[in-house]
Parts: C-alpha cells; sequence; structure tokens
C-alpha cells in the first residue's frame, strides 16, 4: 500500500484567489500554481465541523497552517510551539533566528514572527490568536527556495484574515 | 464405565486438544520467526513514535499506560470469565494479545492506514477522504491485521486452536492487544491538543471518549473476524462452513465502517449521528450473541462426551452435563430448583462439572489425581462429605 501510495502524485494545484480555510472563521489566499497537499478551499464543505490542517508545497518549500484552541497571546503560542517542537523532535525555531517580530496582516490580525536562516534550511514561523484559537504558520525550505518564494509567502501572510461568510 | 462412552470422551479430547499445554518457542516453525520479526519491527516503530514524547508528555505518558493497563485487565477479566469450558492457555492469550498490541498495530495497521488516507486523498480530494478515509480504511486494513493473527496463532498451535470459540476468545484477546495500543496512541494524541498547552484536558476527554467506545470495538470486531477464519478454514473440530464464515468477517468490517464513518453517513446531523450509532451497536452485539449461538453447540457437544462417562458413574447427572454444556441450559437448571440454597448448590455444582471437564482433559481421560480431587469436590458439594470411593 506503501508503495502504490508513493507511485501516485497529489495535484492540488492552486489557482489564483484561492483561499484556504485555517479555522471556520479564518482563511488565507494561496499563491498561484502550489500545491494543496492538505486543506480545505473556504467553499468546501464536508460532513464534519473540523477542518484539516493546510499543508501547501512549491519545491521544496513547504507551508503549513495550522489551528486549535488557545487561551494565551500570540507572543505566549510562539513560546509554547517552540517549546513542545524543541522537546519532542529537538528543534527550536527560537534557538536559530533573530528576534520576534510584530506582524499585522491586511486584514488587522496581529500576530508574532521569527525567521531563521542557516545553510541547510530556511523559513520561518508566525503565530496567531483569533477568538480562543491559536493559529501557527510553519514555512520552510531550502535557503535558495525561500529566497526566491520570500514575497509570495510575505503576501500568503499578509492575505490572514477574517472569511467573508466565514467557512461553515 | 462402558467402552462406547469412553471412546467417545477420548474422540472429544482428541479432536478439541482440550488440555494441551502451549509451546510458543518453536525454533524449526518458520511462522515462530515471522512473529518476532513482525511483532520486533512492532515494538522499535512503538518506541520511535513514543519515545519523543517522554520528556515534555510525560506525565500524560505515565497516566495513559496506567489507564491503559487496568482496560486491559478489567477487559481480560471478562474474556477469562466468558472462557466456559476450557481456558485458552495462557501462554497462546499471551501470544495473540502481543500480536494485536505491536505487529497488528505498529507494524501492519499504522503503516496501511496512512498510505491509504494519503492515496483517497490524492484520487478523491480533500473533502471526500476527510469524511470517508477513515471508515473506509480502518475495517479493511485493521480487521486483516488482527486476523491475520489468528491464522498466526493457527500455525504456531494447530491443536489448541479448533473450534469457533476458540477463534471468538482468541481473537478478542487479539483485538484487546490492538485497542489497548490505540487508546494509548489516542491518549497522547488528545494530550497534544492545544498545542500541548493543558496537556490533562485532552488527556481526560480523550481517554473518556475511548472508555465509551471500547465497548464495541477491536475485541468484539477480532472476535468476529476471527471466527468466521475458523469456519472458513475448517478445523478437525469445526467442519468448514463458509456461509458463516464470510458473514463474520464481512460483519465486524461493515460495524466498524460504519462506526468510523458516523458523521459522514448522517450528513453531519447530530441526531442522526446517534441514531446510526444505537443501531450499529446493536448490530454488533447481535451479531457477536449469533456467534456465540452458533460456536455453543459444537462446545456443548464436546462437554457432553467428556462428561458422559461421569453420568454412568454417578458423579453427575443427565441434567447437571447438560446444564454444564451453556450458560443458559445452566440458568434453566438452577432456577428450576425449589429453594435459593439449592439454586447455589446447583450454580457451584455445574462449575465443578466443568473444573472436572478440564481436569479429565489435562489428564487426557485418565483418573488423574486432579480428576479424583475433582469428583470428589462434586461430591462434597452434593452431600456435604466428600467421598473417597468416588476415586
Amino acid at each position: 500500500m506503501p508503495a502504490i501510495d508513493s507511485a501516485v502524485t497529489s495535484d492540488d494545484p492552486t489557482v489564483a484567489g484561492d483561499r484556504l480555510a485555517v479555522t471556520e472563521s479564518v482563511s488565507f489566499t494561496a499563491p498561484q500554481g502550489w500545491n494543496i497537499d492538505s486543506g480545505f478551499r473556504i467553499d468546501d464543505r464536508g460532513a464534519s465541523d473540523s477542518l484539516p490542517a493546510v499543508e501547501l508545497t512549491s519545491g521544496t518549500t513547504v507551508v503549513v497552517a495550522d489551528a486549535d484552541n488557545f487561551t494565551g497571546t500570540a507572543d505566549e503560542l510562539l513560546s509554547q510551539v517552540d517549546a513542545v517542537s524543541l522537546a519532542t523532535n529537538g528543534s527550536s525555531a527560537l534557538a536559530i533566528s533573530g528576534a520576534r517580530q510584530p506582524i499585522t496582516t491586511n486584514g488587522g490580525l496581529t500576530g508574532v514572527q521569527v525567521n531563521f536562516d542557516t545553510p541547510q534550511r530556511a523559513g520561518s514561523v508566525t503565530t496567531f490568536v483569533v477568538d480562543g484559537k491559536g493559529i501557527r504558520i510553519r514555512v520552510a525550505g531550502s535557503p535558495d527556495q525561500i529566497a526566491a518564494r520570500s514575497q509570495e509567502i510575505a503576501d500568503m501572510i499578509a492575505s490572514l484574515g477574517t472569511t467573508e461568510g466565514e467557512t461553515k | 464405565m462402558s467402552t462406547d462412552l469412553l471412546e467417545k470422551r477420548s474422540r472429544a479430547l482428541e479432536e478439541t486438544a482440550w488440555g494441551e499445554k502451549f509451546h510458543f518457542v518453536q525454533p524449526r516453525n518458520i511462522v515462530f520467526w515471522i512473529y518476532l520479526w513482525m511483532c520486533g519491527v512492532g515494538v522499535v516503530k512503538a518506541w520511535q513514535m513514543f519515545s519523543p514524547y517522554s520528556g515534555y508528555f510525560g506525565r500524560a505518558l505515565l497516566v495513559a499506560g496506567i489507564v491503559g493497563v487496568i482496560s486491559a485487565a478489567v477487559w481480560t477479566w471478562w474474556f477469562r470469565h466468558i472462557d466456559r469450558y476450557e481456558r485458552q492457555p495462557v501462554g497462546l492469550v499471551l501470544t495473540g494479545f502481543v500480536w494485536g498490541a505491536t505487529a497488528a498495530t505498529f507494524t501492519i495497521a499504522i503503516t496501511g492506514n496512512t498510505a491509504l488516507g494519503s492515496l483517497y486523498t490524492k484520487l478523491f480530494g480533500q473533502v471526500w477522504s476527510q469524511d470517508w478515509h477513515a471508515g473506509l480504511s480502518a475495517p479493511f486494513v485493521e480487521e486483516t491485521a488482527k486476523g491475520i493473527g489468528i491464522v498466526v496463532l493457527l500455525a504456531l498451535a494447530p491443536r489448541l486452536v479448533r473450534t469457533v470459540t476458540d477463534g471468538l476468545l482468541l481473537g478478542a484477546f487479539i483485538g484487546l492487544g490492538f485497542q489497548t495500543s490505540e487508546d494509548f496512541l489516542y491518549s497522547i494524541s488528545g494530550s497534544m491538543q492545544g498545542f500541548g498547552a493543558h496537556q490533562t484536558d485532552g488527556l481526560v476527554s480523550s481517554i473518556a471518549t475511548r472508555t465509551f467506545s471500547d465497548i464495541v470495538s477491536h475485541p468484539l470486531f477480532t472476535a468476529l473476524f476471527c471466527a468466521g477464519v475458523i469456519y472458513l478454514i475448517g478445523t478437525p473440530a469445526q467442519p468448514r462452513r463458509i456461509g458463516r464464515g464470510l458473514a463474520l468477517i464481512v460483519a465486524p468490517i461493515l460495524v466498524h465502517g460504519i462506526w468510523d464513518s458516523l458523521v459522514a453517513l448522517a450528513g453531519g446531523n447530530a441526531t442522526l449521528v446517534t441514531v446510526i450509532m444505537v443501531g450499529d451497536f446493536i448490530f454488533a452485539l447481535a451479531a457477536l450473541w449469533i456467534a456465540f449461538v452458533w460456536a455453543h453447540p459444537r462446545e456443548s457437544h464436546f462437554v457432553r462426551d467428556v462428561l458422559g462417562p461421569e453420568i454412568e458413574s454417578g458423579v453427575l447427572t443427565d441434567d447437571e452435563v447438560t446444564a454444564a454444556g451453556g450458560w443458559r441450559q445452566q440458568r434453566t437448571y438452577t432456577k428450576a430448583a425449589p429453594d435459593r440454597i439449592e439454586r447455589r448448590q446447583r450454580r457451584h455444582i455445574v462449575r465443578a462439572a466443568l473444573d472436572l471437564s478440564a481436569d479429565l482433559a489435562a489428564s487426557k481421560g485418565d483418573d488423574s489425581p486432579d480428576v479424583i480431587e475433582a469428583r470428589n469436590e462434586i461430591n462434597r458439594l452434593r452431600h456435604g462429605t466428600p467421598a473417597h470411593s468416588l476415586s
């Protein structure tokens, strides 16, 4: 079964204007031509209320956006996810990144972001807390591909905002 | 005692292999090495999966582990309690449990489910996959992974895995092993909710949900599936019954599939989810009841053959042997007693008759010290004093 799965490629490219749902009320616009490995477009409706994590890929660059209940601030969420990441897989974005930067999206959501750039890997971790939901957006890829797609990625994160009419 | 009755006893003990011991270490049996390999791979995969969480989620792992052990102990007690005729050898039960907990879960099911779920997403899209992948992957992958366990046990102990009841009970233990590992996985997953900020909240919620859903879960599914395999393959003690075999293999796949697709089948309607869940629950329990009803006559017949000579020698009455043949017969027999004291006495005698059957199986029908002791116990229960003359 794994061999058959590996032989079949995932083919669900984004088109201009595709918005992907992160929570029932928050979504972002995906850059054109990326592949949706996981996640619902805002018009997609499943039988249950739950939404899968969004995972977009382009070359070696991967963007993962997920959400869950969280009662603290975006800054506390960043510390929390980094602590879990360090404890469970030994990787800490905070340890290799620059200072935390506040970030405000086009829709007015405020969050915190750290960027890292090592010879092997570059990317960022951005967190928001909206209506009791923590949102984490992780970006990772090879340094050259991250550099080449930096504007697309920045636009994608900046597009995070409340979904018109909500997804559910 | 009549030769005919003794021959019947001997034939029954030969066909069922009741009383025989299980030897796990079989260096000349290829299936033994395959078993070790599959379970070993499962243990390594489980270690790789859980060990990263042992630090930050250590407390959740500990609580989940303790709950898992208690849950497994309670279910084990229940399965041993309903193992009425000749209890499955502990080594064989443990071998099945370990298969379910390691090889079936970590070597086969997780890998298979992940791959099939991913394949569904690629072929049918995100929404379809979210709604249906659990219901259309887990029943096939997991029931097969656990069902292979009974085939492995058959290869390791062909003389001990012979009746449909063997399939039901050993299947229950294979399923219990699987369920224990799966509950542990869900507990860890629960503790990671909310980005791991409130481990206990998610853990408690997960344990509560799983404790309820465990009532109709892997032990029941696998008991049915393995009973179906015994019917389908056929053994010296159970003639092949293809129709029953297929029915008992399909039933748990159907129940499991519906259980995992409740929300999709109900279109997200909460009331309909409850209705379908209750219907599935009833169907599952009915299927299990039917399986036991189907399995019962042969076991009952074997018990009668083993205990038959005891009627002729006056140790047991015909009614007592009939009552020993099944729960319903036992209930009818004890209820027919005129008062409470005799009802209790009858219940104890029937239990002692089953002990005598087990001792006769262990001695292959000979008058071993245990058999003599069991006869004396029956006589003590009947008259209040041991009757050494019965030795």
